[in-house]
Parts: C-alpha cells; sequence; structure tokens
C-alpha cells in the first residue's frame, strides 16, 4: 500500500470524508467493473456501488491495513454481490442492460466482438455457479492472484483453483465453436 | 485424441491463467510440446479466455463514475448530517432571485401548468374512459385512484412470474393484484404510485417497472412531474434516467433547465444536464452560462462550458452557411 492511500485511510478513519473521498475516486473504476461484470446489469452495478462505498464509509474503521484496501473493497464488492444477488432486479433482461455510452473497452485492443459472439459470452458466464463466476471474473476479468481471490472471498486457495478449472472448463466448451470467430 | 487426465487439464487451466509455479510450468511445457491433445486444450481455453474478455472486459466512463461519486457524496453526507439538505436554499435559487428578479420563472410556471393539465387529464378523467378490470376479482383499482384511497402498496416481482409484478393494495379491504407492466392496468397503478405514494422504496420500484414497459406521452409527463417534485433524489434521478430516452423537445427541456437550476442534489442536476445536452440549442445558453459560473460543483460547470462550446461551434456554422 502506498503512503498516500495509507494518509487518506487514517485520515478518513478519524472521520474526514473528503479523505475518502479520494478513496473512492482512487478504486472505484475497478469496483464499478466488477460490479458490472459480476451482475451484468448497469442498474445493479449502480446499486452495488453505492452500497459497497456507503459500507466501507460505515466500516473504514474495521479496516486494519493487514490487506490492500482494494482487496477490503472487493471482498464488500463481492459480499454484496452474492448478499443482494436474489434481491436484484430480474425485469431488464431485455436488450438494454447497460448504457453502451458508459462503458469502453479496458484493454488497448481494439478488437470488437460480434453480438453474437458477446451474447454467448453472456450466457455462458450467466450459466456457471455464483462461485465459479465470480472467481472467473476475479481472475480473467480483474486479473487477480489465487492468493488474492482465497483472500477475498476468504476460501483456500485449493478451493479457488477447483472453482477455477470447473469454470475454465465450462467456458471452453461453451465458447468452443466461437474460437474462430 | 486420447482424453486427457483431469491434474493435465487443471494444469492446463493453471498454465493459461498463469498460476503455474516455475517446477510446474517446466514439466507443463515439456509435455505441451509432445502432446496434441494437450495442445487443442490450452488453444481452447486461451480462446474462451479471450473471448470472455472482450465481451466482458470493459471499464466505466468518467461520466458515469462522476455520477456515482455524486450520488455517494450525498449518501454519505446524509449519513452524516441529521438534517437532510433540503431546508438549505440553492446558491443559484439565491442569485436568481437577487440578481434576475426571477421569483418563479415565466417557462416554469407554463410547464407547472402543462403538467398539472396532463396529470389531471389522466387521474381525474371521467370513468367511463377508464378501462374496466383485468379481472372479476380485481377491484375497481381506477375508481380507488380517483378517489385517492390507494394506500400501503406492496409491489413484488412474481417467482418465475416472467416479469410479471404483484401488488398488494390496502383500502378498506385487502386487494391482490397481478399484472406485466406492460398491461395498462398495471401502468396506470405504477405511475399513480411514482406521483402520489409516500413510500420513497414504492416509487422507486414503479420507477423501476417502467422502465420495462414502451415509452408513451402519458408517463413521460408523470416522470416530468416526478423530477420537478419528488422529495427523494434518488427517485428524481431515476425518472431522469428514463427521461433521457425521450425525444427533448420544448417541455422536456424546460423542465431540465429548471432541475439544472434549482435541485439541490448534484446527481439529479448532471442528469438534467446530459439531457439538455442532447438538443443543444440557442434558448438554453442563458441557463447554461449562469450554470457554469455558479453552480458548486465543478464538474457540472465544465460540462456546460463544454455544451456552450457545442452550441457555439452549431451556430457558427449555420452562420457560414449563410454567408456562402
Amino acid at each position: 500500500m502506498d503512503d498516500k492511500t495509507r494518509q487518506l485511510i487514517i485520515n478518513a478513519q478519524a472521520g474526514n470524508a473528503e479523505s475518502f473521498h479520494q478513496l473512492v475516486a482512487l478504486h472505484d473504476d475497478r469496483i464499478m467493473a466488477l460490479a458490472f461484470q459480476l451482475s451484468k446489469n448497469q442498474s445493479d452495478a449502480e446499486d452495488i456501488y453505492q452500497d459497497v462505498f456507503v459500507k466501507a464509509w460505515k466500516n473504514i474503521k474495521s479496516f486494519r491495513m493487514e490487506s490492500e484496501f482494494f482487496t477490503w473493497l472487493y471482498r464488500i464488492t463481492v459480499n454484496t454481490f452474492l448478499t443482494h444477488q436474489k434481491k436484484l432486479s430480474r425485469m431488464k433482461i431485455q436488450d438494454s442492460e447497460y448504457d453502451p455510452l458508459d462503458w469502453v473497452p479496458s484493454s488497448s485492443d481494439e478488437r470488437t466482438s460480434s453480438d453474437e459472439v458477446n451474447s454467448a459470452v453472456q450466457i455462458a458466464v450467466k450459466s456457471l455457479p455464483e462461485k465459479q463466476q465470480t472467481v472467473f471474473i476475479l481472475k480473467h476479468m480483474q486479473n487477480l492472484k489465487i492468493r488474492e481471490i482465497a483472500n477475498i472471498m476468504e476460501i483456500t486457495e485449493g478451493t479457488v483453483k477447483k472453482y477455477l478449472f470447473r469454470a475454465m472448463e465450462k467456458m471452453r466448451k461453451e465458447l468452443k465453436e466461437y474460437r474462430y470467430a | 485424441m486420447p482424453e486427457l487426465d483431469d491434474t493435465l487439464k487443471q494444469n492446463a487451466a493453471l498454465f493459461v491463467s498463469g498460476e503455474l509455479s516455475e517446477k510446474e510450468l517446466r514439466a507443463f511445457e515439456a509435455e505441451l510440446k509432445n502432446n496434441e491433445t494437450l495442445k487443442a486444450m490450452v488453444d481452447e481455453l486461451t480462446s474462451s479466455i479471450s473471448l470472455s474478455k472482450s465481451a466482458l472486459d470493459m471499464k466505466p466512463s468518467d461520466a458515469l463514475l462522476q455520477s456515482q461519486r455524486i450520488q455517494l457524496r450525498n449518501a454519505i453526507d446524509s449519513l452524516e448530517r441529521e438534517q437532510p439538505a433540503s431546508g438549505k436554499p440553492r446558491l443559484l435559487k439565491e442569485f436568481l432571485l437577487r440578481f434576475a428578479g426571477m421569483r418563479q420563472p415565466a417557462w416554469a410556471v407554463a410547464v407547472y401548468i402543462v403538467i398539472a393539465f396532463f396529470m389531471g387529464q389522466f387521474y381525474f378523467s371521467n370513468s367511463s374512459n377508464v378501462p374496466a378490470p383485468t379481472s372479476p376479482s380485481a377491484p375497481d383499482i381506477m375508481a380507488l385512484i380517483e378517489a385517492g384511497a390507494l394506500q400501503q402498496v406492496n409491489i413484488k416481482e412474481r417467482e418465475n412470474g416472467g416479469g410479471s409484478i404483484h401488488l398488494g393494495l390496502r383500502t378498506a379491504r385487502d386487494y391482490e393484484v397481478s399484472g406485466n407492466p406492460e398491461d395498462d392496468f398495471i401502468q396506470k397503478i405504477l405511475l399513480y404510485l411514482l406521483l402520489n405514494d409516500s413510500n420513497p422504496g414504492n416509487r422507486l420500484k414503479a420507477v423501476k417497472y417502467l422502465n420495462t414497459v414502451p415509452k408513451h406521452d402519458t408517463m413521460k409527463m408523470a416522470l416530468m412531474s416526478s423530477i420537478l417534485s419528488d422529495p427523494n433524489p434518488g427517485v428524481r434521478l431515476r425518472s431522469l434516467k428514463l427521461l433521457n430516452e425521450y425525444e427533448v423537445d420544448n417541455l422536456l427541456s424546460d423542465a431540465c433547465l429548471k432541475v439544472l437550476l434549482e435541485d439541490e442534489n448534484e446527481a439529479v442536476r448532471m442528469g438534467a444536464l446530459e439531457i439538455l445536452s442532447k438538443s443543444p440549442s440557442a434558448d438554453i445558453v442563458p441557463a447554461l452560462q449562469v450554470v457554469s459560473m455558479m453552480d458548486e460543483n465543478e464538474f457540472i460547470r465544465n460540462r456546460s462550458l463544454e455544451i456552450l462550446d457545442t452550441i457555439e461551434e452549431l451556430n457558427a456554422g449555420e452562420k457560414i452557411e449563410v454567408i456562402q
């Protein structure tokens, strides 16, 4: 953790909301991306974003600097997603699950998939059990190490590997026919 | 091709994930050189990850993050302060009252009148125009709406109901009604709840469900009324998001200008600004000039300047065309 983040956390723990908002600005792009990847719905991602940071503000004093701050935020995000998943809206299952103007590709790779491939990926990810899905997204979309994922999800590294393997196997089978798309 | 054993399959997944130790990596790479089945599997895994990344790996735009940060700031401010900010006069309002002498701008009055007219037409129309209840057991909800007698409404989404919702209504007796938001009857209840229910949670749910139905003018009027009068910023914000899908006519533009100048919530003002940016015209220039100087939020000030620049460019373009 760098000195600036550490100092902002100390200030926020002392009740300085401005420092907390600076912490938010340093981390919220990853949290919003993760919330969106998990929920696959912009409206739900926005709800998760708000919940995560309100919980973080309420509980910042319990953060003991023993892990990276983003790991702590990721843990809150994953727990919020898992807790709220059943409550989250399933109304918007048609085309407009997000506003394309609100999202930009993360990588510099300009290649974009066809709608058919995008749809196949969405269906394949949604078909994964929620923990496999979460591990898959944390590993391959958020580029975290297995050790970090274990820490965030509070499970062993062996369990993370098991979920990851199963998720990747399913994704491989589901997307096999789109290999050269 | 021969079937791979589970350990090799797992190592293939870990290899593609960059999670093999150095020793494991050497052993795996040695195996990979001579095993065509394993090679094919690694190719497929790599391809599926690549496809997933190109479909899912997106980051939020700055505008989206900014609006969320503003909303969060408000939520945390509300947590910190016991008293809501509603009693605090807005800087812009003071500015307008003091310098422009605009106690209530004429266009704002016009907006109120038109909205009141449409709302009145919608809710207090002759009952012969009201569609009959959808089933014999359904109560005459429209009559209850007209009498202002709907209260303690409980909205639930039906499990496996294919998007249909369930409404529990309490009046002199309790009623249970189910239907899809597309149903005219349900839509009218949702619009009624949006404009009248005292529970902000119900009003939020009403906007959420209205989001799933085709847009029409009555809904537009109700949403405009919501952005101008709902006390809850979350409801106003969601209504604005829905309004963003409508064409910006003079009425919507005037309502958004009023919100931009007077709403206390920064996220709501920004939502109004985004709608106005879809239809940059000379009519909105004076208000944008005020906002670009006076709004307490830097992002809103900067965004207003950007829209002003766009309008200026458009005007310059028109002048050039005229000269030619």
